[in-house]
C-alpha cells in the first residue's frame, strides 16, 4: 500500500488538465525530465499571476483533498490568491505551487519553451533544461547545485540566460 | 487576466527558498526508525515514476520510447 506523500505526477497533472488550469511541472520532476534520474518526493507547478487561472488550480487542489501544510487546513481561496507560494498535501502526494517570476522565469516564456509529457493521451507541458537551468541558478541551494553539475556532465555547456538582478 | 501577487523567482528570496527546501525535508525524510521494506516501497515508487516520466517525455515530444 502506498504512502499518502508519495508523489503521483501523473494524478497531479491530470487534475490541472482537468480544472483547465494553465501551468508547467518544474522542480525535481523537471530535472528528471532533462535526464538527471534522481529521487523527487513532491510535485512543483509553476502558475501564471492570473486569478482566474488561480481558480482553477484550487478546484484541481480541491479535487485532489489538498490541505495546507501549514496548518492542514482545508484549502481557501485566500491561500493561494495574492500568495507567491502554496504547499499543500494531496492524495497526489506534497505539491508546490509557485508564481511565475521576471523572464525569463515568467510563466509565458517557461511555457512556451517547455517539453510535452505524454501519459497514455494525457498530455502536459514540462520545463526545458534552459528553463530548469534558470531555475537552479535562481535557487540556489545546495540541491540546486548538484542538479546543475549533474545536468552539465550529461549536457555539456549548459544553455544560460541572464537572469535580471542575478547576473551583470 | 487579471494580475494578483508578487513572485519568488527574482533575486533576493534566498532565505525563503532556504527555509522551503528546509520545511520540504522535515516534511518528506523518513524518521530513522521506518522499516527497510517502506524504505524499499518507496525507493522503488519513486523509481517507476521517474520512468514513467522519462517515456512521457519522449512520446510527448515525438522520441522512441526507451524500453
Amino acid at each position: 500500500m502506498g504512502s499518502p506523500l508519495d508523489p503521483k505526477l501523473d494524478v497531479a497533472a491530470g487534475a490541472m488538465v482537468g480544472a483547465g488550469a494553465s501551468f508547467v511541472v518544474i522542480g525535481g520532476f523537471a530535472v528528471i525530465a532533462n535526464r538527471f534520474v534522481r529521487a523527487t518526493e513532491d510535485v512543483d507547478f509553476l502558475v501564471p499571476d492570473d486569478v482566474d487561472n488561480d481558480r482553477r488550480v484550487l478546484t484541481a487542489l480541491r479535487e485532489l483533498d489538498a490541505v495546507r501544510q501549514r496548518d492542514e487546513a482545508p484549502i481557501r481561496d485566500e491561500h493561494l490568491l495574492g500568495q507567491t507560494h502554496l504547499r499543500v498535501l494531496t492524495s497526489a502526494g506534497v505539491i508546490d505551487v509557485m508564481r511565475g517570476g521576471l523572464p525569463p522565469l515568467d510563466f509565458e516564456t517557461v511555457a512556451s519553451e517547455a517539453m510535452k509529457a505524454d501519459y497514455d493521451g494525457l498530455e502536459f507541458p514540462i520545463a526545458s533544461l534552459r528553463s530548469v537551468v534558470g531555475f537552479k541558478r535562481l535557487a540556489g541551494r545546495p540541491q540546486d547545485r548538484q542538479d546543475l553539475e549533474r545536468l552539465e556532465e550529461i549536457h555539456g555547456k549548459l544553455p544560460l540566460e541572464p537572469i535580471p538582478g542575478l547576473d551583470p | 487576466m487579471s494580475r494578483s501577487a508578487g513572485t519568488m523567482l527574482e533575486p533576493g528570496h534566498e532565505a525563503e527558498w532556504k527555509q522551503l527546501g528546509a520545511e520540504k525535508r522535515a516534511l518528506l525524510t523518513p524518521p530513522p526508525d521506518t522499516p527497510i521494506g517502506e524504505l524499499l516501497r518507496r525507493g522503488q515508487h519513486l523509481s517507476a515514476q521517474a520512468a514513467r516520466l522519462l517515456r512521457a517525455v519522449d512520446r510527448g515530444n515525438g522520441l522512441t520510447a526507451r524500453p
